[in-house]
């Protein structure tokens, strides 16, 4: 229902001025529907530009973008590009700086409301979404800037799901975050992921999260889409990720140099979990 | 949206202006500006065009800079030529009607107007090109010392003006994430009625202003963790220096004067 293609797309910031940059070069990649997909690359990689293309917040100058039904392209006009905009949730780094209004429970009804939601119907959704998050009810009527950073950052991210979004893009969602904070941040959107269905595009430097999250993986590096696949292809091949300036997993890490150390691994193992199981079977079968 | 303002854009290209001391580059550009409005016929504002031009082949900067800094405000210039060329009176009458006019004085009058708004955007084009900001705030310090012998807190002035220079880009970056971030849950800017569109600003101003007390609270804590105590007792660390090139500088500006003044008296 929501399959992502970008066809043979390009972006430049600032066109036609002595400060034109070339951001993206012909992407071309498919996002199949429900997938969990995290875009990796090092930092000015274009990574962030492919996400804000996605939302429509930009538009590409030259090549098409099609999102479901929808067709992005450097003619969409403003409304059109509002209609792909409701489908979609977009979780910025840092979202708790775009809090404003005066109590909780408001500013995570305002997405809702500006797509069209009466002001009851919003305030239904915000409830859920809060509750999803984790925010206890008490917090409803409090100011957003009196919470601490951490439920800020609850708080946008309800404002975001309260939206019912199709697809949602995360932008470095646990940035900052302390490590609690990153696992359940990162839990709630593999659970939504899974039990809501919802399509997950996840830009992130961690590549601990995508190896374990995701089920494809994009590699950016200087504007270009160098490699897509699965977490299995990606990973397993290390040298193909430090030459696009990115660090691989430490569980990667640790596989690699056991199997010179005579372990095989089949399949490759993304997560802790499954690699001391892979060791702990090996190391019982005495095959060493 | 933002990417277009030219404030505060600064091109290095190495050249001689771009060495120059920054106070001089201030006062010059100051002075040029004034002098300006002593120029009343065609030979006066040809040599300050030729000046002017001369100056920004120095710069070495490619000329699209300029037409960048002239562009924002060709309606204002446009706008007052017309106003000008409409209600002057005096000279030949080309066209009437009621009290708009078309007359000879008019037309050389909006002409004239025309070079000076030019003349002036892009002198000042040239400093902002060519210095950086927070030279400019040394040099405002620079230039306003002498204001410390009657009270004025030129330091903490100064301290401010760089600042806030400082913050500009970073605002600009900020306001421009903030925007994208409200559009994304559904915002739309510049639609609608006068009455929505100032409301729909609401949702980027106030995260705007709690970013800048957040970051004027941290800003604050982290100047005094290193030690900041006020403008008493402070060694500086970006020197001015007066060259030989700077007086030169000075000297040319003032033959140039001498020449339009020339120009305006004797001819």
């Amino acid at each position: 229902m929501s399959t992502i293609e970008f066809n043979g797309v390009n972006f430049s910031y600032q066109v036609g001025t002595p400060f034109e940059v070339n951001a993206l070069h012909d992407i071309n990649v498919r996002i199949s529907d429900r997938s969990y997909t995290a875009i990796v690359g090092h930092t000015g990689s274009g990574k962030s530009t492919l996400i804000q293309l996605l939302d429509g917040l930009i538009r590409p100058t030259t090549g098409t973008i099609k999102v479901g039904n929808e067709t992005i392209s450097s003619t969409s006009s403003n409304s059109e590009l509002g209609k792909i905009r409701s489908k979609i949730g977009f979780v910025f780094q840092f979202p708790e700086n775009q809090l404003f209004e005066e109590t909780v429970l408001k500013d995570i009804s305002f997405g809702p409301q500006n797509f069209g939601k009466s002001e009851d119907e919003a305030i239904v959704l915000a409830k859920e979404a809060m509750q999803l998050v984790g925010l206890d009810d008490s917090l409803a009527q409090r100011s957003p800037f009196e919470l601490s950073g951490g439920q800020m950052r609850r708080v946008a991210i309800a404002g975001v799901l309260a939206m019912k979004p199709e697809i949602l893009i995360l932008d470095e969602p646990t940035a900052g975050l302390d490590p609690r904070g990153q696992r359940e941040t990162m839990q709630l959107f593999s659970q939504l992921h899974r039990k809501n269905n919802i399509n997950v595009i996840l830009v992130t430097h961690q590549m601990e999260d995508a190896a374990a999250f995701a089920n494809q993986v994009l590699v950016m590096n200087d504007g270009n889409l160098v490699k897509a696949g699965s977490p299995n292809e990606i990973f397993s091949n290390p040298e193909g990720l430090i030459g696009n300036h990115l660090t691989i997993p430490k569980t990667t890490k640790v596989a690699n140099e056991l199997t010179k150390g005579g372990f095989r691994f089949d399949p490759y193992p993304l997560t802790l979990e499954e690699l001391s199981r892979q060791v702990a079977k090996q190391l019982e079968s005495g095959s060493n | 949206m933002f990417s277009k303002v030219l404030f505060g854009r600064f091109v290095p290209t190495n050249s001689v202006i771009h060495k120059l001391d920054p106070r001089a580059k201030l006062v010059l550009s100051m002075y040029f500006i004034v002098i300006i409005f002593f120029a009343n016929s065609w030979q006066t504002y040809a040599w300050l065009a030729a000046f002017t031009l001369g100056t920004i082949l120095l710069t070495k900067v490619p000329l699209g800079f300029f037409w960048d800094g002239v562009r924002p405000l060709i309606f204002i210039i446009v706008l007052t030529v017309i106003l000008q060329i409409f209600f002057s009176s005096g000279g030949h009458v080309y066209w009437q009607w009621g009290i708009l006019s078309i007359t000879q004085f008019g037309l050389i009058n909006g002409a004239y107007i025309f070079c000076r708004f030019v003349l002036i955007i892009c002198m000042s084009t040239v400093l902002t090109l060519t210095t950086q900001p927070l030279m400019i705030a040394d040099a405002v310090e620079s230039l306003l010392k002498p204001l410390t012998k009657i009270k004025v807190p030129v330091y903490e002035l100064a301290l401010m003006l760089s600042i806030a220079l400082r913050f500009v880009p970073t605002l600009m970056d900020e306001s421009q994430k903030i925007m994208n971030a409200q559009r994304a849950r559904g915002v739309n800017f510049g639609t609608g009625s006068l009455w929505k569109r100032v409301k729909s600003l609401i949702p980027i101003l106030i995260p705007l202003f709690i970013s800048a007390f957040n970051r004027a609270e941290d800003l604050a804590t982290a100047m005094e963790a290193r030690g900041y105590s006020g403008g008493e007792g402070r060694t500086k660390y970006r020197l001015l220096h007066w060259h030989t090139a700077d007086s030169v500088a000075c000297f040319v500006m003032v033959a140039a004067t001498i020449i339009l003044l020339t120009l305006r008296y004797f001819t």
